[in-house]
């Protein structure tokens, strides 16, 4: 039982949705792991989480053959074990910092609500000490403002302060730090790592950036309208993408270095499709095959892609 | 034959937006088509004789040949309200139209202008509504002439100040949104900005207020008939149906019951227009 | 040869709820014609409050903000349209930035209807010629903003901010909402717009790596400030300003030797960045490189670090001789 989240075949429906929003998604994050999926809008990644912590609408259709943590049904828990796991072993952070906290209360009575069992003022003790691990000066005053009283920054470390205060085994981190400033953000992220490596804690990350995925994650699942189109060794996926997907996802992104003032490389523009491979549309290499049949996932090289075509020929040239 | 296709689909379509027609939108729609067609057309419903006094006919209670009976002249009480449809609802109509023009052109005026000149326009504004609207309207109503036309512009005096207030509110935050700021940048001018992108947005606000505000100016409208203050003689406005009506409560209770309740059933038309618009505004 | 934009010791100041942000504190920058310059900065570096002034949408508290070396604001009725017919903006929100009850079509000819350009027949095949231009079927302009996609609609607000051939595009990160292939397919666009119109820009980003793909010069701004400027391969290559190196250092790239390994932090703790001070330099709370010395300046002006360089820091001379060494061992 090394794995701390296994989901095995995923589907999510909206109601009078054209096509499924998440279409046979499966991955695992083992202990200490850290998994990151990664899409555009409408990929599906978010989508992905949301299902996974049952936070969807009910009148969403989600069916999987398995989705477990520790060993535990997610999808037939009931209400009360499902919160008694959001404030325990399941963490969770969203993108929005502001939107994460009520403006009317300040951040101590909010992150003391969340705790329970002891006295208030060893809670309390508790809470002083992680708000000064995540970098929060002069905590037992600062504790006592309100949320506009913080950063957008700041009030991303009180909410990961406050989720880790439960000692979560598993930390579910939507586009964390995708409204921070880049040096906010980078900063951020390596607590983030730091933590993780302290408290031994898991990590299912959603993110659009594939610079953050390249820093947080060693396993990554690159999605496409609600398909995984490659998943593999974060490192093996960025260096030797096999998906052309993958290999347009990372030519789209301009550089720091090397060339520039020269057009990026893009697919062409085109909605997904629905029937064959989702990606033929827009896909440079696609053949008739692509458009009638849909891949199924194979191993090609170092990484999991569901494309006909794998392996892709003279990977540098994209 | 191409040519044709071409000067037919010039890129001027005004992007009217798609409306749901639900089962509820259709009766509201052909209710109101009716009471347009009543209004315009009286004629097409009624016989010639509709006002001509008949004594032997005088109340008559209500039957086949006089659904709503017969008032003290012996005229028919349906036929008389469907020409009195045009005084009452054109009266209503003009009323509201001409408050929410007035209104939103000044609330517009002084929310795009601001400073001062805002300052003093709303304070302008402050003082009509400080008043209660009935009780101005009656005032200034036997001021102006104790009739049709000055009780119209008495109800319009006290009416446009809400729009203005209403409207002001809105233009003040539309002069910050971005599609205004952009197409300054364009070069256009404050009346271009007003006339294209400020004002046509305060519309759906607007018209849901003013259909709301149809069926009121009814009830006000009639109210100042029944008191004597507007519509005078044998017209047959609804108001004044119910006003001459009361002398004959007890020996024809059908005299006072029908206008009352055609002018009860339009007012709630009215509002639940207003209701289905701003439900589609927001 | 006059600029076509130029900001000369920019100051404004926005008055809140008992709060008071200095939004530009001394700014000054040029836009020569047909110059592409980058302006960076990350959240209330002021960088926005820049680009609002540079459109004439809002009034500087002091100093001067001149198109072809005229104001706009204050300026005569006809002076400013045509001034303003020169200066064009792309926003960030593309569907906010157009009227949602116009059509496409309507909105692209807008400037041309304003301007008095053409008979409306002649607007009407301009604006399908501008939608062929940016990449769009000129039968979109029969359509309403709600009805088409952000890429699109970002190209559409492109196609009208060169409708009337302008010599300068302000653009307020006009990317920095799309997602990643479609920020690419617009970056493409941009490229395409300079090279074929010849056009001056502003681009404003907070993103480093956007800017520097798109842009001959960089302005980098921090707290209201200018704290470094010069061409956008020496300033990447080799940053005069510790603020410039903060950020090239906590920019993410998603190269698979990075990959996995924590995060390299070039900033110092964060906290101390919840407050700028008043006066002298602005990043000292955040500085790997502050000296008490530093805390003494009053005023820290932009001064020459090299050719086309310049940096706002007591302590540039240090990035500048370690620049020069790195150099030299290549």
């Amino acid at each position: 039982m090394s794995d701390v989240l296994t989901v095995r075949n995923l589907t999510v429906r909206y109601p009078n949705a054209p096509r499924p929003s998440v279409q046979g998604v499966s991955f695992t994050v083992p202990a200490r792991g850290s998994v990151a999926l990664v899409g555009e809008s409408g990929s599906g990644k978010s989508t992905t989480a949301l299902a996974v912590t049952r936070l969807l609408d009910p009148a969403v259709e989600v069916t999987a053959d398995e989705v477990s943590f520790e060993g535990r049904d997610l999808l037939r828990m009931g209400k009360k074990e499902l919160r008694a796991l959001r404030r325990g072993g399941l963490g969770m952070v969203f993108q929005d910092p502001r939107a994460s906290w009520n403006p009317a209360r300040t951040i101590e009575r909010q992150l003391l609500d969340g705790l329970r069992g002891a006295e208030r003022a060893e809670r309390r003790e508790r809470l002083v000490a992680r708000m000064r691990r995540i970098g929060l000066d002069d905590p037992e005053r600062r504790m006592r403002d309100y949320p506009h009283h913080f950063s957008g920054g700041m009030l991303q470390r009180a909410l990961l302060a406050g989720v880790l205060v439960h000692e979560p085994r598993l930390l579910i981190a939507d586009e964390p730090t995708s409204a921070l400033d880049t040096t906010v953000q980078a900063e951020l992220l390596a607590l983030i790592g730091q933590l993780r490596t302290e408290q031994g804690l898991s990590m299912l990350l959603i993110s659009h950036d594939l610079g953050v995925v390249a820093r947080m994650s060693d396993h990554v699942l690159v999605l496409y309208a609600g398909r995984i189109a490659e998943q593999g060794p974060t490192s093996t996926v960025l260096a030797q993408p096999q998906h052309p997907y993958t290999r347009d996802l990372l030519a789209a992104i301009p550089r720091l270095h090397g060339p520039r003032k020269v057009p990026l490389q893009v697919g062409r523009v085109a909605e997904a499709r629905t029937e064959g491979c989702p990606y033929a549309g827009r896909c440079r290499f696609a053949t008739d095959r692509c458009r009638t049949e849909t891949p199924a996932p194979r191993r090609v090289g170092g990484t999991e892609v569901a494309c006909h075509l794998a392996p892709l020929p003279d990977a540098k040239a994209a | 034959m191409s040519t044709a296709a071409q000067a037919a689909a010039p890129a001027r379509s005004r992007g009217a937006r798609r409306v749901r027609w639900t089962p509820r939108r259709i009766v509201l729609l052909a209710i109101g088509a009716l009471i347009l067609l009543i209004v315009l057309f009286p004629g097409l419903f009624t016989s010639d004789t509709w006002n001509k006094v008949n004594v032997a006919d005088k109340f008559l209670s209500p039957s086949w040949d006089h659904p709503f009976g017969t008032d003290e002249a012996g005229r028919d009480i349906l036929q008389r309200m469907i020409h009195g449809a045009r005084l009452s609802i054109g009266a209503s109509l003009a009323v509201a139209f001409a408050a929410a023009a007035i209104g939103t052109i000044y609330g517009a005026i002084a929310g795009w202008v601001g400073g001062w000149v805002d300052r003093i326009l709303m304070r302008i504004v402050d003082v009509f509504l400080a008043f209660p609207y009935l009780v101005l309207a009656m005032a200034l109503a036997a001021a102006i002439g104790r009739d049709m036309k000055s009780a119209i512009i008495a109800l319009i005096i006290v009416w446009w100040p809400s729009y203005a207030r209403m409207v002001r509110g809105r233009v003040l935050s539309l002069k910050r949104d971005l599609h205004v700021r952009a197409a300054r940048t364009l070069g256009a001018s404050s009346a271009q900005l007003l006339r294209w992108h400020v004002i046509p947005h305060t519309f759906g606000e607007v018209n849901a207020r003013l259909t709301v505000d149809i069926g009121y100016a009814l009830v006000a409208l009639t109210g100042l008939s029944f008191l004597g203050l507007a519509a005078q003689g044998t017209s047959p406005e609804w108001g004044l149906m119910v006003s001459t009506a009361k002398s004959f409560v007890l020996s024809a209770w059908w005299y006072a019951l029908f206008p009352g309740v055609v002018i009860l059933l339009t007012v709630l038309y009215f509002v639940r227009v207003g209701d289905e618009l701003a439900g589609e505004e927001s | 040869m006059t600029p076509l934009l130029e900001l000369r010791d920019v100051h404004k100041t926005f008055q809140g709820r008992g709060r008071t942000v200095r939004a530009s504190r001394g700014v000054s920058l040029k836009v020569m014609p047909g110059e592409v310059v980058g302006l960076v900065g990350e959240s209330g570096s002021g960088k926005s409050t820049v680009a609002n002034m540079a459109l004439g949408l809002l009034a500087p508290d002091s100093g001067e903000v001149l198109v072809h070396g005229e104001r706009l604001i204050g300026a005569s009725r006809k002076r400013e349209k045509e001034l303003r017919a020169r200066v064009q903006a792309v926003f960030q929100e593309p569907l906010l930035a157009l009227d949602s009850r116009r059509t496409i079509g309507w909105s692209i000819a807008e400037p041309l209807r304003i301007h008095g350009r053409g008979t409306r027949a002649e607007q009407e095949a301009r604006v399908a010629e501008l939608l062929t231009a940016v990449g769009l079927d000129p039968a979109f302009a029969e359509r309403l903003p709600s009805q088409m996609s952000g890429g699109q609609l970002q190209r559409v607000n492109i196609a009208r901010a060169i409708a009337l051939d302008p010599e300068l595009l302000v653009c307020d990160e006009p990317v920095s909402a799309l997602d990643v292939s479609v920020q690419a397919q617009i970056i493409n666009l941009f490229l395409e717009v300079q090279e074929r119109l010849g056009i001056g820009m502003l681009f404003i980003s907070h993103d480093l790596a956007v800017v520097r793909h798109l842009v001959d010069r960089i302005v980098v701004m921090y707290a209201g400030r200018v704290v470094e400027e010069g061409p956008t391969d020496e300033l990447c290559a080799n940053p005069h300003h510790p603020y410039t190196r903060a950020l090239l250092a906590a920019s993410l790239e998603p190269d698979a030797d990075e990959a996995g390994v924590g995060v390299r932090t070039a900033t110092t703790d964060a906290t101390a960045a919840e407050g700028v001070p008043q006066e002298g330099c602005p990043f000292l709370p955040r500085c790997p490189l502050a000296e008490p010395a530093c805390s003494e300046m009053p005023v820290v002006a932009l001064a020459p670090t090299g050719p086309g360089r310049a940096s706002a820091c007591r302590r540039s001379g240090v990035l500048v001789e370690a620049g020069a060494s790195t150099s030299n061992h290549d």
